[in-house]
């Protein structure tokens, strides 16, 4: 495998190298993307175990769909919306609204080791966030996933959900207020 | 104030600069007046900085790729699982690395195989002069001087595994690669035959190998054992004071001295069903989601251990030659072996060297670990407080956190 080829080469270029049967340049891809879609797929299904399933099923659709890629059109969101699709399809109980939470992501059942105050402030803070944006309904955690850890204009989230950029500014301030007070935080409230 | 609920429902926009021009001056002329609604604006950053998504971890990345291309058919790359798996965590996300780790890992072979026949050994049949149930049992293929001035026929098979206590003139790869082996035609032939075979997994031979009483050249028992070549420079990297982990190590010194073609396969194969497991575990356990894929997770983790030796030398060579012969290397074994206070000197003298960033950052969260091992939290969260401001939004150090009260607790095996 050339390193440096596959390293340097855009996405674009490489989906259209994947699409004609060059596996480093798929793979290249899958490595690049994998992190972004998983998390995708962990916003909308709420679990390990359906958002790995969909980010799978993403790069499987993603293989197979590659001859009808455009180069001439960026990959990432095209990723993104094809694994969108496969969370929906595969998350059924995020599809109902039902938030779903395994148990790897439960909170400790033994209390947790002992420690400094402040680390446990901290750890306790980081744990509350957790489950704050777990807790949040899909379609707020998702816009806010997007934004926060995806770095997403609002644009390129209405283009992956398949909503209007107005309703992604609505969520994603439903999203950081439910989240602040969550946290304790914003209790200034309005004057 | 109605103007205040107006703002408030613009401010998450404007934070993000995703507001039209004139909004935008209408929320900064606000803002001017209403501390509230500054503070808010503030808290909104500060949310932002917090949330976070769960992370599978480098076991699940490692093997996601594979997973993938198995779905849809495409045959298993030769080797490809180790390689992942070591790369992994040196990234983080594991984007960037893979393509580098192949060509080294071909080439840290290429090179201990060349170091091996072309310098150091005796030719082949020094080797077939050997006992045959040397072989079959514990055979030792003679991989330093050492060896053949000490009569391989008659040492027992643990003994013979060459010390780095015990011979201060074993060479290691740095010290020979500058010397331009012999390169006879031969030699490099053979090298190049060897790494050929190495690439293609083994057909399970285990039990013909431990029947017959023959078992053949030299030659086919190493190239039957791909991990020697691979995991033998890593093991030069033990520090010469360490003499218990020798003893401690001792079953994995053989299989990293390809002491044994049908130890290797055995190993290779408990990888493989490790892997499944967790393969199984993750898609269709789904009920038992949680116990069955952690359980399997720690599987890999155990089973895989030995496999990250040869990550160590392949990553050495593609980063820095001093990171793999150093400590850092000697502070995984170490707490392998269960011995944590060594560990924990040998990783800080790690970090002491001079670093890439990114081992910096694993470095660091795994001194946390190791101190959180020893119950010394206080000290773990002081490292952590400097992964924290050295390395902000750190990969790692989420990852960790995700599983430090379990390994405060003991509950896990030691990670990398």
């Amino acid at each position: 495998m050339d390193a440096d080829r596959v390293e340097e080469e855009r996405d674009e270029a490489l989906a259209a190298k994947a699409a004609g049967g060059d596996r480093d340049a798929f793979e290249a891809l899958m490595t690049r993307h994998r992190a972004s879609v998983y998390r995708l797929c962990r916003s909308v299904t709420g679990n390990h175990d359906d958002a790995d399933d969909a980010a799978q099923e993403t790069f499987v659709r993603v293989h197979k769909a590659l001859g009808s890629f455009d180069p001439s059109r960026p990959f990432g969101p095209w990723v993104r919306k094809i694994a969108w699709n496969a969370a929906l399809t595969v998350g059924r109980d995020a599809k109902a609204g039902v938030l779903k939470v395994s148990d790897e992501d439960a909170p400790e059942a033994v209390d947790p080791a002992p420690g400094p105050e402040a680390a446990m402030e901290r750890w306790e803070e980081g744990e509350r966030m957790a489950k704050a944006v777990e807790s949040l309904p899909v379609d707020l955690r998702t816009v806010l996933l997007l934004r926060a850890l995806d770095g997403l204009s609002y644009a390129e989230i209405a283009e992956t959900a398949g909503i209007p950029a107005g309703t992604v500014m609505s969520r994603l301030s439903r999203a950081r207020e439910r989240l602040m007070a969550a946290m304790g935080a914003g209790k200034g409230g309005s004057t | 104030m109605s103007d205040c609920r107006e703002m408030r429902a613009l401010l998450s926009a404007y934070h993000d600069g995703e507001l039209p021009p004139a909004e935008t001056a209408r929320v900064a002329e606000h803002l001017k007046s209403c501390a509230s609604c500054a503070s808010i604006l503030s808290a909104l950053a500060d949310v932002d900085a917090k949330v976070e998504s769960p992370d599978p971890g480098p076991e699940y990345w490692a093997s996601f790729n594979a997973r993938v291309e198995a779905k849809l058919g495409m045959e298993p790359r030769a080797e490809a699982p180790p390689v992942a798996k070591v790369l992994a965590p040196k990234k983080g996300w594991g984007r960037k690395g893979l393509p580098y780790f192949i060509p080294a890992v071909a080439a840290a072979a290429l090179v201990a195989i060349v170091v091996r026949h072309g310098v150091m050994n005796p030719p082949p049949v020094a080797v077939e002069s050997q006992a045959p149930q040397a072989m079959t049992e514990k055979a030792v293929v003679p991989t330093y001087p050492v060896d053949a001035q000490s009569a391989p026929v008659a040492a027992s098979p643990t003994e013979s595994v060459p010390s780095p206590v015990a011979d201060k003139s074993m060479p290691s790869v740095t010290d020979v690669a500058p010397q331009p082996p012999p390169r006879s035609a031969s030699n490099v032939a053979e090298a190049e035959k060897v790494v050929v075979q190495s690439a293609v997994p083994p057909a399970p031979v285990g039990s013909s190998l431990k029947a017959s009483p023959s078992v053949g050249s030299a030659k086919t028992a190493e190239a039957k054992s791909p991990p020697a070549a691979l995991t033998m420079p890593a093991m030069e990297s033990h520090s010469p004071s360490s003499p218990a982990l020798a003893d401690s190590s001792r079953d994995e010194a053989r299989m990293s001295f390809g002491a044994s073609s049908e130890m290797a396969l055995e190993k290779k194969e408990s990888s493989r069903v490790a892997r499944k497991e967790m393969l199984d575990a993750s898609t269709d356990g789904k009920k038992d989601a949680a116990a069955g894929s952690s359980m399997a997770k720690s599987k890999a983790l155990v089973v895989e251990t030995p496999s990250r030796s040869a990550g160590g030398y392949a990553s050495a060579l593609s980063e820095s030659a001093p990171y793999a012969y150093s400590s850092c290397d000697e502070a995984r074994r170490m707490a392998e072996a269960g011995r944590l206070k060594d560990a924990e000197e040998a990783q800080r003298a790690c970090l002491a060297e001079k670093q890439t960033a990114a081992v910096q950052e694993k470095g660091f969260v795994f001194l946390a670990e190791l101190l959180d091992r020893q119950g010394r939290f206080a000290d773990a969260d002081a490292v952590i407080r400097d992964v924290e401001s050295q390395f902000p939004r750190s990969r790692q150090l989420d990852a960790y956190r995700q599983q430090r009260s379990q390994v405060q607790q003991l509950q896990v095996p030691v990670r990398r």
